[in-house]
């Protein structure tokens, strides 16, 4: 999704941003690692068409930049629209418009990111590379490159570990996500701790999130990271950006890289994004994944996925009699994911090489509810899983129906705060009484004995009110008796 | 005998199911999953519909191109557990075992049919249960032939197998046989072409092998078998019945050679040219006489599908004296004229056997139509009872009909064997559920099922109505539920039954609650008697027939006269029941009726077309399918979503009745039946309950209710519909007299004294019980 990327870049800091362009406090180095004409023209192919007409326009007036009110006029068959408005102002936020304080209102192209748009010939600033991180020399011949066969499949199992982590499934010592993913996980929302000190699970948000499309679910960890990145969140993002120019399985050298990006390589590691050997090794290979996730699958749709990737790897049915069955044709990995997530909310009882059975049942549906993982949320889960048998018909009806009613047990008792309140005299539990029955307050218990009685909090105060007033006349007659 | 054999069968299955459970691998939340996902697909998988795994059960794809061969295939091999819409489960016990190979599926067969059919290896584990469940079952029958017992067998080993047993040898008829190796050998006619359907089923998918070859030739019309057999001597039939399954784990099947019967006397009966008979009926004909012999055995058709005329049929092909037991009267007179409906036989030569009529049996050869309680009553009879029951012992019965063959107890039954003497016995249901253990029995008593139909499929075909299940959810009315709670019902609720101290102090739990009340409290729940009366209201004027049941009289009655509509139950007199039942079907005035526990069976109203459950006998599963069972017949029309019958079972909502609702449905649920939930049932437009203070008025009726006084006549009404001459011992007698009455102290009674004879003499009275006794007749 682009347009997440877009509100990303939008929160950035002035300084992230110039260093995002590739500019910044005239330090040559730091242009070189973190900021280039790849991430300006990622941020470019994020605008909206409009915001890209009026860059392309101001960077063609030169440095000088023109009236704005001209410009409206000139281009925009009606200027009065917010559309150019907002283009204006969304562009100044972004730093790609300088706009003068001046009455004059006259905009021009900031001179950072304009160096990197795309109809500036090639070369002509000094592209020398048709791809990013290759600017500096070269590294030795790549000897054991991995092939994509090999990348697509590390890809499918570090990924899938993740998310199996997030649903709780135990797993080998070495397919533990990194301590980073779920720190990510939690600060996501997708893991909460049960109870007190329990442990951590999944919640109705990470069920969700296991819905997601791929590329959306992994965004949404790197977006938890870029978050959590603080200063160095716009050589993360150029980071992450400027991977999506690179080729899936080809080497980069790391030391293209700033200190903070190659931190963040860690991270993009342990996601999946990029591969490396090991972790001293002077080489990345940015997999599919990575190179999708800023823009989806845009641009590299073109045959670079390779069998291995992410087909939908369980096809469910379920039966008017709660069974639940899942064909599971993939391999194993994946279809562990899914059955990990059927799990959550139906009772398996057989497993076959290739078909999975299991119950929902009113208990599982009452777990998932107390981790907030909510009824339509699992209807949701079955009918992307569905399998083309059940296309017409859909989750049964009457699945669907009970399982709402299941989950909405729970939500039958409605708390209302209520007060006790004790008084010192059989006279003012008497007292009591009446004004509640006065003031039509709901006694919802009463002892005499104890002479005590408990009504609803709001109907309390009126009731203090009226007993002291039934007491103060009493106490002032006293003495005169 | 049966429960010895039923025990080792139960042992087996067990085996199968721990074994089965063995392969936890990482196990599910609670353990329970069984981790299969070792055994080998087969490359092809695919194109083949079933899965069968090493516990026993079955999972057949639904949507498969070769699902009708597998599913007659593994109806005849194994027990339906659940026959949903996608994805069947079947489950092989060694009961299902035992009636496939008495329809004369070989146990190797089974194996390879099974193993070709399945996407996964054949288990080796199922390979041997099967083998090890059908070493000898089926192997060896008895036959009635020339009205004497023989043993026979195509495996002349199975009969040396048997005649080591002393008790077996002794019972050999040596004079005509001699004692030697030899056996007779005969012949009888191989299974139906349609019965081996299977066979082509399996060559279909792998054409190369040999043996499904042999098989086809064997399958060839007006094939024979080679058999050998040993004849028993009068009488021993039983005992070596009993021996064989007891000692030698070895249950015989029983045959009838009617073909060669040329000791009894034909019935002269032939079915009507208009009689048509379905496709799945015949089908289970065709499982019955599969190798031109008549098998005993159960036939199983949900409610309405037909199941009487199956059985007619069954005897208009088996031509010799037929006996019909039925449940009641009600079902005995139903049976007659299904009789008169669909065949030609003379009235003549059908005779009744109730409490009320006794009609003696055709000098040669008829059909008598009785209860089950009058042949298996043990006390005095009537005369006119007891010269027909020595009648019915004298007869040798071609074929025994057992109708509603489920309710029956096994102990009844054995009366029943023990007095007659039939050559084929055909039982016949609807569900072959219990909530206890009896079915198992059966199995052996009877026979092996040979048929079940798919509820669902015959549905589709338009053979049944198609039915709306409909859960209606009523929330209790605030006095009730705390009356409720009051009695204990708290208890149910489990984690919610703690009132804490918060609770007033009248609603504490009483002790030890009285779950009778609990029931009548919501039953009687007035919004669910609102419900009840929308539904009624609503589809009476759609020009429905409306059923209301409850199980509770005193609930009925109570509904009845809110509703104003007429009631049967129990001590409802049979003229009254015949009237109401007539004025029901034929009179478009009359479209509700109520009706108790006594409706639940063999009542027939074709008519009717919807249900309104009130109240149930608690978790039985039966009865549900059993009262779905009166709206099943095919309607004409069909509007609406298709839906052309309703069900509605009304629970209140926070009660024991949710739980036995669940539980009620679990069967029908199994057969493919959905129920749809409605919590939100809009308010009738005229009530009889409408105000706060009619609501409690009714909840003190409630708790005064003297139900004890409706269930005994219920009960006893239930029992007597079956009975005849057990006249039951008069009531004690209640009458509403003073205190004063009693203790002579009522005003305006005099005492006269009259001088000499002291108190009057009672005339002396017999007691009616007495009056009809042989003998004090005259």
């Amino acid at each position: 999704m682009s347009s997440l990327s877009l509100s990303v870049v939008r929160a950035l800091d002035e300084h992230s941003l110039l260093l995002l362009y590739g500019g910044g406090e005239g330090s040559g180095t730091a242009s070189v690692y973190c900021g280039n004409e790849w991430t300006v023209r990622a941020v470019f192919g994020m605008l909206p068409p409009v915001e890209q007409q009026i860059v392309l326009r101001l960077a063609t007036c030169g440095a000088g930049g023109c009236a704005l009110g001209l410009v409206a006029r000139r281009w925009v068959a009606r200027p009065t629209g917010g559309v150019f408005a907002e283009g204006v102002a969304t562009l100044e936020a972004l730093r790609c418009v300088e706009l003068s304080a001046a009455p004059g209102r006259r905009g021009r192209a900031a001179p950072v990111p304009r160096a990197g748009l795309p109809p500036e010939p090639a070369g002509a600033r000094g592209r020398a590379t048709a791809e990013p991180w290759r600017a500096r020399e070269p590294l030795k011949a790549d000897k054991r490159k991995p092939t994509g066969e090999q990348l697509a499949q590390w890809t499918v199992w570090r990924w899938t570990n993740v998310l199996l982590f997030l649903i709780g499934t135990d797993l080998d010592e070495s397919a533990v996500p990194p301590p980073c993913v779920p720190r990510f996980l939690e600060s996501a929302g997708l893991m909460a701790a049960v109870g007190d000190g329990g442990d951590v699970e999944v919640t109705g948000r990470g069920v969700d999130f296991l819905l997601k499309e791929r590329h959306e679910q992994v965004w949404a960890l790197v977006d938890e990271y870029i978050r959590a990145a603080g200063d160095a969140k716009g050589e993360v993002v150029a980071l992450v950006l400027t991977l999506a120019y690179a080729t899936p399985g080809e080497g980069y050298a790391v030391h293209e890289l700033s200190e903070a990006q190659k931190a963040a390589l860690d991270v993009l590691f342990a996601l999946g994004l990029v591969y490396r050997r090991n972790a001293s090794s002077s080489r990345f290979y940015p997999t599919t994944l990575g190179v999708d996730v800023a823009f989806g699958a845009r641009r590299s749709a073109g045959g670079a996925r390779a069998g291995g990737d992410f087909r939908r790897p369980v096809d469910v049915i379920v039966q008017t009699n709660f069974q639940v069955l899942a064909y599971t044709d993939a391999g194993v990995n994946t279809s562990t994911l899914v059955l990990a997530t059927l799990n959550l909310f139906a009772e398996l009882t057989t497993r076959l090489p290739n078909l999975v059975v299991g119950t929902i049942s009113r208990d599982a549906i009452k777990r998932c509810v107390d981790r907030g993982i909510r009824v339509p949320q699992i209807v949701k889960f079955l009918r992307a899983h569905a399998h083309p048998a059940m296309k017409a018909s859909g989750v049964p009806q009457n699945v669907t129906d009970q399982m709402a009613l299941w989950a909405g047990e729970g939500n039958r008792v409605a708390f209302t705060d209520g007060v006790l309140v004790a008084l010192d005299s059989d006279a003012l539990y008497d007292a009591a009484l009446d004004a509640a029955r006065d003031l039509d307050a709901r006694v919802h218990w009463k002892s005499a004995r104890k002479r005590c009685l408990f009504v609803d909090a709001d109907a309390e105060p009126d009731l203090r009110r009226r007993l002291a007033a039934a007491a103060a006349p009493r106490k002032r007659k006293a003495p005169d008796n | 005998m049966a429960s010895a054999v039923a025990a080792r069968a139960k042992e087996r299955f067990e085996a199968l199911q721990a074994e089965g459970g063995r392969g936890d691998l990482d196990g599910g939340e609670d353990g329970r999953l069984k981790d299969f996902s070792d055994l080998e697909l087969k490359p092809d998988h695919a194109n083949r519909p079933l899965w069968a795994c090493p516990d026993g059960s079955i999972f057949l794809e639904a949507r498969s191109a070769l699902y009708g061969p597998a599913y007659d295939f593994l109806v005849a091999i194994a027990e339906p557990v659940a026959r949903p819409e996608h994805v069947h489960e079947y489950r092989l016990t060694p009961y299902s075992l035992y009636a496939a190979v008495s329809v004369d599926i070989a146990p190797a067969s089974i194996c390879d049919v099974l193993d070709k059919l399945s996407k996964v290896k054949l288990p080796a584990r199922i390979r041997a249960y099967v083998m090890d469940c059908t070493k000898n079952f089926g192997r060896a029958k008895l036959v009635l032939r020339g009205n004497r017992h023989h043993v026979e067998s195509s495996d002349a080993a199975a009969l040396r197998t048997l005649l080591e047993h002393a008790g077996i040898r002794g019972a050999r008829d040596a004079s005509e046989d001699g004692d030697g190796e030899e056996f007779r050998a005969g012949e009888v006619a191989a299974e139906l072409a349609a019965n081996r359907a299977y066979l082509e089923l399996a060559a279909e998918l792998d054409g190369s092998d040999d043996e499904g070859a042999e098989d086809d030739g064997a399958a060839a019309p007006g094939a024979t078998l080679r058999t050998y057999s040993f004849k028993l001597k009068v009488g021993t039939a039983q005992d070596v019945k009993k021996f064989a399954a007891n000692d030698l784990d070895f249950p015989l099947a029983e045959e009838y050679d009617f073909r060669h019967d040329l000791d009894n006397a034909v019935l002269p009966v032939d079915l009507r040219p208009s009689t048509k008979i379905r496709s799945y009926q015949e089908k289970s004909l065709s499982k019955m006489f599969g190798n031109g012999r008549a098998r005993s055995g159960i036939i199983v058709l949900p409610c309405g599908a037909g199941k009487t005329l199956t059985a007619i049929v069954a005897a208009a092909t088996v031509k010799r004296s037929t006996l019909v037991l039925c449940t009641n009267a009600t079902a005995v007179a139903q049976w007659k004229a299904q009789f008169a409906l669909w065949t030609s036989l003379d009235p003549a030569r059908i005779s009744l056997f109730t409490a009320e009529v006794k009609e003696d049996l055709h000098p040669e050869c008829g059909v008598l139509i009785t209860t089950y309680h009058m042949v298996s009553f043990g006390g005095q009879r009537s005369l006119d009872g007891e010269r027909l029951i020595e009648a019915v012992k004298a007869r040798e019965w071609g074929l025994m009909l057992l109708d509603e063959v489920h309710v029956v107890p096994a102990q009844t039954f054995r009366r029943v064997l023990a007095v007659c003497n039939a050559h084929c016995k055909l039982g016949l249901t609807a569900t072959l559920v219990r909530e206890d253990d009896l079915i198992t029995d059966l199995n052996f008593l009877i026979g092996p099922k040979l048929y079940e139909a798919n509820w669902m499929d015959l549905t589709k075909n338009g053979h049944l109505a198609n039915v709306q299940c409909v859960e209606v959810w009523c929330p209790m009315a605030g006095p009730f539920y705390r009356e409720y709670l009051r009695h204990g019902g708290c208890g149910q609720v489990a984690s919610g039954g703690d009132l804490g101290e918060g609770a007033p102090e009248e609603a504490k739990p009483r002790a030890g609650g009285d779950a009778r009340c609990r029931r009548l409290l919501y039953v009687m729940n007035p919004n669910k008697f609102r419900a009840c009366e929308y539904l009624v209201h609503y589809h009476e004027q759609r020009g429905d027939k409306v059923i209301v049941f409850s199980d509770d009289v005193f609930a009925l009655l109570k509904y009845a006269t809110a509703l104003g509509r007429p009631a049967i139950y129990g001590a409802t007199k049979e003229a009254e029941r015949q009237a109401v039942l007539g004025s029901f079907r034929f009179n478009s005035l009359v479209n509700t009726i109520c009706l108790s526990k006594v409706g639940d069976v063999a009542i027939d109203l074709p008519e009717a077309n919807v249900i309104v459950q009130v109240s149930s006998h608690f978790g039985s599963r039966r009865q549900e399918a059993q009262r779905l069972g009166r709206i099943l017949r095919a309607k004409p029309s069909a509007d609406g979503d298709g839906f052309n019958a309703f069900f509605y079972t009304l629970v209140s909502t926070d009660t024991a009745e949710m739980f036995y609702s669940a539980k009620r449905q679990q069967y029908l649920v199994d057969q493919g039946y959905t129920f749809k939930v409605v919590t939100d049932l809009p308010e009738p437009a005229t009530s009889a309950l409408d105000t706060r203070a009619k609501e409690l008025d009714l909840l003190n009726s409630v708790l005064c209710a003297d139900y004890l006084k409706e269930e005994e006549a219920e009960e006893k009404a239930l029992t007597k519909a079956a009975k005849d001459d057990l006249r039951a011992p008069p009531p004690a007698k209640r009458t509403q007299v003073s205190l004063a009455k009693i203790s002579g102290g009522d005003a305006g009674v005099r005492y006269l004294d009259f001088g000499k004879g002291g108190a009057p003499q009672a005339k002396a009275k017999r007691h009616k019980l007495f009056k009809s006794r042989p003998g004090a007749k005259r």
